[in-house]
């Protein structure tokens, strides 16, 4: 318990250091790429005095180190600000929008993991089967095509041309199924490589040949022995995988118009709106370690290994 | 029966990946000769020819929305994929290199800034960050080269970290060392030379993924300058004609993948020979 | 699921030692390094941080044990899961399908479904200049006087108005009986405090100029409202017309109402609720004070961002109005039996402007030999699909429109002449700045670069976001040429206001320009205000600080079941008070 404590404790201070050095980092990128929200607001054929005028209530005209120590002041009363267009809290933008990214991230991942698992395992098991050229096949055309080509391609078949699926919208559980497998195939693509890997490293230890000289059936062998302990690994990649389908939603939001956080920070990058952006990247970066650890401590839990050290 | 089937694997895991590097090398003769093999130039524009089908005459691979040639601009458009992949990928490379060693050698306290920073910028999603850096340089080849460099050197960095605090330790490195060796030269020789095969491992999956993020941006309209050929553009272009023109799409994303391919095939058969136990 | 079947009879473990190096850089646990090896198949996007071998100093021995001391904790939780997983799996697929065929089918009197390119910023109609707000705020708020479908102003709130013989006071009597969404009757005080919020500061309404000349607002009567005018400024009506004028209700300003997110006007329609970019739905306002209006039930206002998808979506029936740029899905659309197309010319003017203020576009010359180098019509017909060439700076269809095509024609061999003429060496090719989100215009700018290449004028196109374009590009004038459109105004002021000043991002000046804009702001009478303009158009048709490529067309394409749909021009905003969705 005492060092579940100290790990937590360590990975906390680390937390708070990262978010600091990111949140830092993008707060002074954003002032210096050019473009004013200012502009925007004020949009063609405004006269000067208008935009300065916008400066004025927007608050960009300030000093840029006064602007940064409000906003630091802010963030340690858990005031994020609110979004310099739509004049709406940014916390509450962001919880609004992260559900369906979640959602999206959580579907995708079980897709992945429904498609790999069965896959990886059967070409672990049955090296250089048909089974195995299947999953490698599989793995490697995954990969290579890029995630907007696929969802595109989708579209394309599901929707104009069988049209089982809905174009576009969020709605309803039908409308997410295509941005889901979107999202699933492209990482189920790398997961039957790890689920592969693993397996078949796990099948060439020493237990197992200890197993077989022993003479328990194949299927013990395999599936209560070398898979328990191939699956192991896959606990830490998860949470990298959920880290990698937060960032990744953006395109697939983007294709399927779905009001996800990605669009969300994406647009607010485009417009500039700066109290949009900094919130939406501490929150990421916040999800993503607590993920992360998350993953940590249940990795340690189920692994008798990590508890003994 | 196993062997047998261990057999036939192999030969059709070296056909594949001659395969590869026989596509890998057409890409690298038509980035260099693109000028002599590609029939117009890629951004001249025949405005009463647009949206043509493949096969048309003249037009082996068709024409875009604006009349140019599709073949011509695919073939100038591995010019900006090797760039981009090889350049990029060649940035991350040497910043890693000094980054990892420098943090790998050094005290705690440099080595722990250097550890945060870079697991600050890791612990981000990839695609955010690219899009973040690259409104900071501005829309461009050369600005994406410099973002996809920047974005990866924490990957290198860190694990170039990591062997050179564990080769550190190796008796090897820790003789020389008592034999009173410089440090600059315990690491040009037997740390970097130690450490490459992994790191080449890795240039090729970043260089694949390279390629990748180039289409992405693409996409998201943040990526080569129009009209430069660019498949990623192409693709991006296309994808208002997709129920019209499908194979404005079709064509070079089908090019990009087989690249893709291709690069992580060939990573892997390496990774393979490194690692027989694989 | 076919793997985990049987359950197996005999509980054994294994028991794990882990020998940990004292040197392990990270004491985080890692994959066996075997595995690591694999990681390198990694695509886009993947944080690899875990990735880095760290696992290396950790070795890792099993030893294989027939006496059970731990159930596998994990893979007894997996079992269950997997299992159950399945099936949920084929529940979920089950439902999805059920889920689409009722929402296929359950719907009495639909509402309209439109489809919008983005997301708006605001559904405050006065803090945004936004194209995508007016869109919406037309069918919530509404103004004083409107836009009819030819252009003219005619009352809206105010049943009639009349102007005083100098200029100087308008008085509008409003309509009786005219509510608010919230219930409260609309009088003079809301006008009142309407233009005051669009006055102060503190709103910073980036149209708070058009409002500077109205001094004191007087309501002597419940329902009539006089704006006293320091100088007679012919085009507030104009103003007043426009959706940034629109009404908002007395009390709700006064309490600090957050019209952002949640509208309170008169308009047709009531907001409803709107998901950010995803959908803004009204539903039908039914003390509407046009009786008999709308006939919809209310609308649905989409935000689709690809275009090829908008256009699928009108084609399958998922969305029924949207707006097309291309001529490829024009035709698409034309041939369905279930879709219209409807053409109408629109109040843009499309541009490619030059930086008069610097490098060698401040040369006359080659100005002229840029205009003479660029096929209008084909710009027109390719990258914005159809449309009329100008020849100035006012849109085709307007009132105040001249001819000047004349002028400049397509002629590129004196195009090339006039390079010579212009005795400009080119040591770097010309700027070309255009913003990433409009492909229609990073369709024409490639074509223009084209033609100019041709005319010996080296361009290289730059793409810039849309706020770096409106600050770096609009307002700093840094660039040579951009590729933009100008968007439709009531008043001619509105569209010449500021040019022959350093204001405006031609940098263009022109002294005569200026004194005619002046003379014909605080001049009232279509014929008179005519006359000045006529020569400000002519002296921009000769100097051409732009290439004025034309006024294009708009195509929108309908499901057939809509009728009496309309774009009012000028504004380019939908009126859905007259539509109606048959059945």
């Amino acid at each position: 318990m005492e060092t579940f404590f100290r790990l937590l404790a360590r990975k906390t201070g680390r937390l708070f250091l990262t978010v600091f050095v990111i949140s830092t980092v993008v707060f002074f990128i954003l002032r210096v790429i050019p473009g004013d929200p200012a502009y925007v607001v004020a949009g063609v054929d405004a006269p000067s005095e208008a935009v300065e005028a916008i400066r004025a209530r927007l608050g960009t005209g300030r000093p840029v180190l006064v602007q940064y120590g409000e906003w630091l002041s802010g963030i340690l009363r858990f005031d994020f600000g609110s979004s310099l267009l739509s004049e709406e809290k940014v916390s509450t933008l962001i919880l609004s929008r992260f559900p369906l990214t979640l959602l999206l991230a959580l579907a995708g991942m079980g897709i992945a993991y429904m498609l790999a698992l069965p896959l990886g395992i059967l070409s672990a098991v049955k090296r250089w089967s048909f089974w195995d050229y299947a999953g490698m096949i599989f793995s490697q055309i995954g990969m290579a095509v890029p995630s907007f080509w696929l969802a595109i391609l989708l579209l394309f078949v599901f929707s104009v041309w069988l049209r089982i699926f809905p174009l576009f919208g969020g709605d309803t559980p039908v409308h997410l199924v295509l941005p889901v497998l979107a999202m699933g195939i492209n990482r189920a693509a790398v997961l039957v490589r790890m689920v592969r890997t693993s397996m078949s490293v796990e099948l060439g230890r020493e237990y197992i040949i200890t197993a077989v000289s022993k003479g328990l059936p194949d299927k013990v062998i395999r599936y209560r022995h070398a898979l328990r302990n191939a699956l192991l690994p896959l606990i830490t990649f998860s949470g990298i995988q959920f880290g990698y389908m937060l960032g990744g939603s953006i395109i697939i939001e983007q294709v399927f118009s779905l009001p996800g956080l990605g669009r969300l920070i994406l647009s607010a990058i485009y417009q500039r709106d700066f109290p949009v952006i900094q919130g939406g990247v501490i929150f990421v970066t916040v999800v993503f370690c607590f993920v992360n650890f998350l993953v940590d401590v249940l990795y340690s839990y189920i692994n008798p290994r990590i508890r003994v050290s | 029966m196993k062997t047998c089937s261990r057999k036939k694997h192999h030969k059709i895991r070296r056909f594949f990946f001659t395969l590869s590097c026989a596509y890998l090398l057409l890409l690298a003769v038509a980035a260099l000769a693109a000028p002599l093999i590609a029939p117009y130039s890629p951004t001249r524009q025949f405005l009463d020819k647009r949206l043509l089908e493949p096969c048309s005459e003249g037009h082996l691979l068709g024409s875009d929305e604006l009349g140019r040639d599709v073949l011509s601009r695919l073939i100038y458009g591995s010019r900006s994929l090797l760039a981009v992949g090889s350049i990029s990928v060649s940035i991350a490379l040497a910043a890693g290199l000094l980054l990892g060693i420098m943090a790998g050698l050094r005290g705690k306290l440099l080595g722990g800034c250097l550890m945060l920073l870079i697991d600050g910028i890791l612990s981000f999603p990839t695609v955010l960050l690219v899009i973040t850096v690259i409104s900071l340089f501005g829309y461009g080849l050369a600005q994406m080269i410099l973002t996809i460099g920047i974005v990866f050197t924490p990957v290198f960095a860190r694990i170039v970290r990591a062997e050179t605090k564990s080769l550190m330790t190796e008796g090897f490195v820790e003789s020389s060392r008592a034999l009173g060796t410089r440090r600059l030269k315990i690491v040009t020789r037997h740390i970097v030379p130690n450490m490459l095969p992994d790191l080449i491992i890795q240039a090729t999956i970043l260089f694949a993924s390279a390629i990748i993020i180039e289409a992405s941006l693409s996409f998201l309209g943040l990526g080569v300058q129009p009209p430069s050929p660019s498949w990623g553009l192409m693709l991006k272009d296309a994808r208002s004609y997709i129920f019209q023109a499908p194979h404005l799409a079709f064509i070079p994303g089908i090019a990009l993948a087989a690249t893709v391919f291709s690069l992580n095939f060939i990573g892997d058969v390496v990774a393979e020979k490194l690692n027989p136990k694989l | 699921m076919f793997l985990f079947h049987k359950k197996s009879a005999k509980k054994s473990a294994r028991i794990f030692y882990l020998e940990t190096a004292s040197q392990s850089p990270d004491k985080k646990p890692g994959f066996p390094l075997q595995v690591l090896g694999s990681a390198h198949a990694l695509p886009v996007g993947f944080p690899l941080q875990s990735f880095a071998p760290h696992g290396q100093a950790t070795k890792l021995h099993t030893q294989f044990c027939d006496q059970a001391l731990t159930t596998h904790g994990l893979s007894r939780f997996w079992n269950r899961l997997y299992k159950k997983s399945f099936s949920v799996f084929c529940f979920l697929v089950f439902a999805f399908s059920a889920a689409a065929v009722f929402t296929g089918c359950a719907e009495e009197e639909r509402f309209l479904r439109y489809a919008l390119a983005g997301n708006p910023d605001t559904l405050d109609p006065q803090k945004t200049s936004g194209t995508l707000t007016f869109q919406i705020a037309k069918s919530v708020y509404d103004t004083l006087v409107e836009p009819d479908a030819e252009g003219v102003i005619v009352p809206a709130l105010a049943e009639s108005w009349t102007i005083s013989a100098d200029g100087k006071l308008l008085t509008f009597r409003l309509r009786e009986g005219v509510k608010f969404h919230d219930g409260s009757p609309l009088t003079g005080r809301d006008v009142a405090a309407t233009i005051r919020r669009i006055q102060d500061p503190a709103t910073a309404s980036p149209k708070a100029m058009e409002f500077a000349c109205v001094g004191e607002i007087l309501c002597p009567q419940e329902l009539v409202v006089q704006f006293v005018l320091n100088t007679p400024t012919a085009p507030l009506l104009a103003s007043l017309a426009s959706g940034w004028s629109a009404i908002l209700p007395a009390a709700l300003i006064e309490a600090g109402h957050n019209f952002a997110s949640q509208p309170v006007g008169t308009g047709p329609f009531i907001f409803d609720e709107w998901i950010r970019d995803n959908h803004i739905s009204v539903k039908k306002n039914p003390a509407y004070w046009k009786t008999g209006y709308p006939h919809l039930p209310g609308i649905d206002f989409r935000v689709i961002l690809e275009k090829a998808v908008q256009v699928q979506g009108l084609l399958t029936g998922q969305m029924d109005v949207c707006d097309l740029y291309d001529d490829v899905d024009v035709s698409t659309l034309k041939q369905n039996p279930e879709t219209t197309v409807q053409k109408a010319l629109t109040s843009l003017v499309m541009v490619a402007a030059m930086n008069t203020s610097r490098g060698p576009l401040s040369n006359l010359k080659l100005r002229q030999a840029i205009n003479h180098a660029i096929d209008k019509q084909s710009v027109l017909d390719i990258a914005y699909g159809g449309g009329e060439p100008v020849g100035t700076f006012m849109d085709y269809g307007d009132p105040y429109y001249k001819d000047f095509t004349d002028l400049y024609p397509y002629n590129p061999e004196k195009a090339i002449d006039l390079v010579r003429q212009s005795g400009v060496k080119f040591t770097e090719p010309l700027d070309m700045v255009v913003p990433q989100n409009y492909e229609y215009h990073v369709r024409a700018a490639q074509l223009y670069q084209e033609m100019l290449a041709k005319a010996g004028i080296p361009v290289e196109i730059r793409l810039v976001d849309w706020s770096t374009w409106m600050g770096d590009v609009y307002r700093k004038a840094n660039f040579d040429i951009t590729v933009i459109g100008h968007t439709g105004k009531l008043d001619p002021d509105a569209r010449l206001g500021g040019y022959g000043t350093e204001e405006t991002y031609t940098r263009w000046i022109n002294a005569e320009t200026v004194r005619l804009l002046e003379k014909a702001r605080t001049t009232s009478g279509f014929e008179a205000r005519k006359k000045a303009y006529d020569r400000i158009l002519e002296i921009m048709a000769r100097e051409v600080p732009f290439v004025y490529t034309g006024t294009p067309y708009r195509y929108t394409g309908l499901r057939s079941a809509v009728e009496g749909y309309i774009m009012l021009p000028k504004i380019d905003t939908p009126d859905f008070r007259g539509v109606t969705l048959r059945e």
